[in-house]
């Protein structure tokens, strides 16, 4: 499905501002569900497409748990590493599932990323 | 009890997820999402795994897991594939160009298709008969590998039961 | 392979229905091409031979005369041999084997067959030559996942020496074969995972309807 620029443009602006406003952010990757990214701000060497593709299997894997264990449908999926945090989350671009990665530091602070991923959500599910 | 793991890969649309349904005891798991490749003529796509078992007399099982056709998704052929004691790689013949195809699993999983049990179902070889099964023979030893290769319809559990009862002999080949 | 003269079967110790049975295998088999003749004395290029006590008349036996001994199945046997009861096709197998072997008195294994001789598959076979027999897929399973001596195939396979050796001729006439004259190194499998492996593997067979 192609989605249209203005709405591409500001899935990527909403990429950009998240990589530039969170503390302890390292990427910030949107994707389709089937794993090809659309819009992304990274840091160090890290892969958007590479991302993309490991956001939606993971994404994709914590739909069957929440099917499984019957807890209705699965919204994000969190993975506490070591060193940070990575968080998916389901997003909507013009009636269509999408999936918001974020790849975060230890300086970053679990409960504001899962606040601004929210407000992405929101805000380019009225575009 | 004793599980053992059979992993099936190979290109999207080859029968991978068909496979699993065809012998899996109860109805597999899949995580099958919208495909926006318009490479594949499919209107879903398998993101992360199928998930299918059986179990024997004794409580051992067999656990059937299918990766994602796509090669962006290698990642979970390493998870997968992981003391698997057989994998089965699907090829669909009608494609443009199967031998391409092969060739991608065959680097995909090059760690592991020189121990681990390994047949090839080539799909679709009735009404695409070309490249044939000696081509693929040919292909194989690019890599000094010697695989079954045969045909299969994969919607044909017995064509899917052939598959696993060559790879058991290839296991009990192993066994010394 | 054409031969210019039919190949000669003789048989001794066998009653009158069974020396008719062997007479109509040898004139119906397509297989064996017309290749072979039942004759009742003289010099011949094989002997059916059930019970023998060295006393082979009417029959003279030729340097190259191959005996095929034939055998209770269950029965310890080793070179030529014939299983009863009779089953066409492995008697074709062997007349095939003959026929195709090297001039030596002894039986193939006896002979040409040292211990340490492994043979591995170079090249998967075409479709073609597997569908000629409904177990050579599995043979050629075995041969192509390490090098195998005779011995390791038969016990693999649970197919007579015979047929294997054919087999192993045939694959050796297109090439296929690579045949290695060293010691083997031998890998062994605990015998406690071995038995696992192989009980569930059995088990998955009967499951899945296979046994």
């Amino acid at each position: 499905m192609t989605i249209p620029d203005y709405v591409k443009n500001a899935a990527q602006q909403e990429c950009d501002n998240f990589l530039a406003e969170q503390t302890g952010a390292l990427a910030a990757v949107i994707s389709s569900a089937d794993g090809f990214d659309v819009a992304s701000a990274v840091t160090r060497s890290l892969d958007p497409a590479r991302i993309a593709a490991m956001a939606s299997s993971i994404a994709a894997i914590g739909s069957v748990v929440s099917q499984e264990t019957q807890l209705g449908i699965s919204k994000s999926v969190t993975v506490n590493t070591e060193d940070g945090v990575v968080y998916i989350a389901y997003i909507e671009l013009q009636g269509v599932t999408y999936i918001l990665n974020i790849i975060a530091n230890s300086s970053a602070i679990l409960a504001q990323i899962i606040y601004n991923c929210s407000e992405i959500r929101k805000r380019l599910k009225v575009l | 009890m004793i599980e053992y793991k059979l992993v099936f890969t190979g290109t999207t649309g080859a029968g991978k997820t068909t496979a699993i349904s065809a012998i899996s005891e109860t109805a597999p798991i899949s995580t099958d999402v919208a495909n926006s490749d318009t490479g594949f003529q499919k209107s879903h796509t398998t993101v992360g795994l199928d998930f299918g078992q059986i179990t024997l007399a004794n409580g051992d099982r067999l656990r059937l897991f299918g990766t994602p056709g796509q090669s962006r998704f290698d990642f979970m052929w390493k998870i997968l594939v992981k003391d698997a004691f057989g994998l089965i790689i699907l090829i669909d013949n009608s494609r443009p160009d199967p031998l391409a195809d092969l060739d991608l699993y065959l680097k995909g999983f090059s760690e592991e298709i020189y121990t681990t049990p390994c047949v090839i179902g080539i799909g679709r070889s009735e009404s695409h008969p070309t490249p044939s099964l000696d081509d693929f023979s040919d292909k194989l030893c690019e890599y000094q590998l010697t695989l079954p290769i045969l045909p299969v319809d994969v919607r044909l559990a017995d064509d899917v039961i052939m598959l696993i009862d060559v790879l058991m002999a290839q296991a009990e080949s192993d066994l010394k | 392979m054409a031969k210019a003269t039919k190949l000669s079967l003789g048989c001794l110790g066998l009653i009158k229905p069974e020396v008719d049975l062997i007479r109509t295998i040898l004139r119906m088999s397509s297989r064996l091409d017309d290749n072979w003749a039942l004759v009742e004395s003289g010099e011949c290029d094989a002997i059916l031979i059930y019970n023998p006590d060295k006393n082979y008349e009417p029959f003279q036996l030729k340097p190259t005369t191959k005996l095929i001994h034939i055998k209770r199945r269950g029965e310890s046997a080793s070179g030529y041999v014939f299983f009863k009861p009779f089953r066409a096709d492995e008697l074709i197998d062997t007349l095939i084997a003959i026929a195709s072997s090297s001039d030596e008195i002894a039986p193939p294994v006896a002979q040409s067959e040292e211990p340490q001789v492994t043979y591995k598959l170079k090249k998967w076979p075409s479709a073609d030559l597997l569908q000629q027999d409904k177990h050579y897929m599995l043979l050629a399973v075995h041969l192509s996942r390490s090098a195998k001596t005779l011995q390791d195939l038969i016990k693999l396979s649970g197919r007579p020496e015979i047929y294997c050796d054919h087999f192993l001729n045939f694959l050796k006439s297109k090439d296929l074969l690579e045949i290695n004259f060293n010691r083997i190194d031998v890998q062994t499998t605990s015998n406690v995972a071995k038995e696992q492996k192989q009980n569930f593997f059995s088990m998955l067979r009967k499951r899945l309807g296979l046994l």
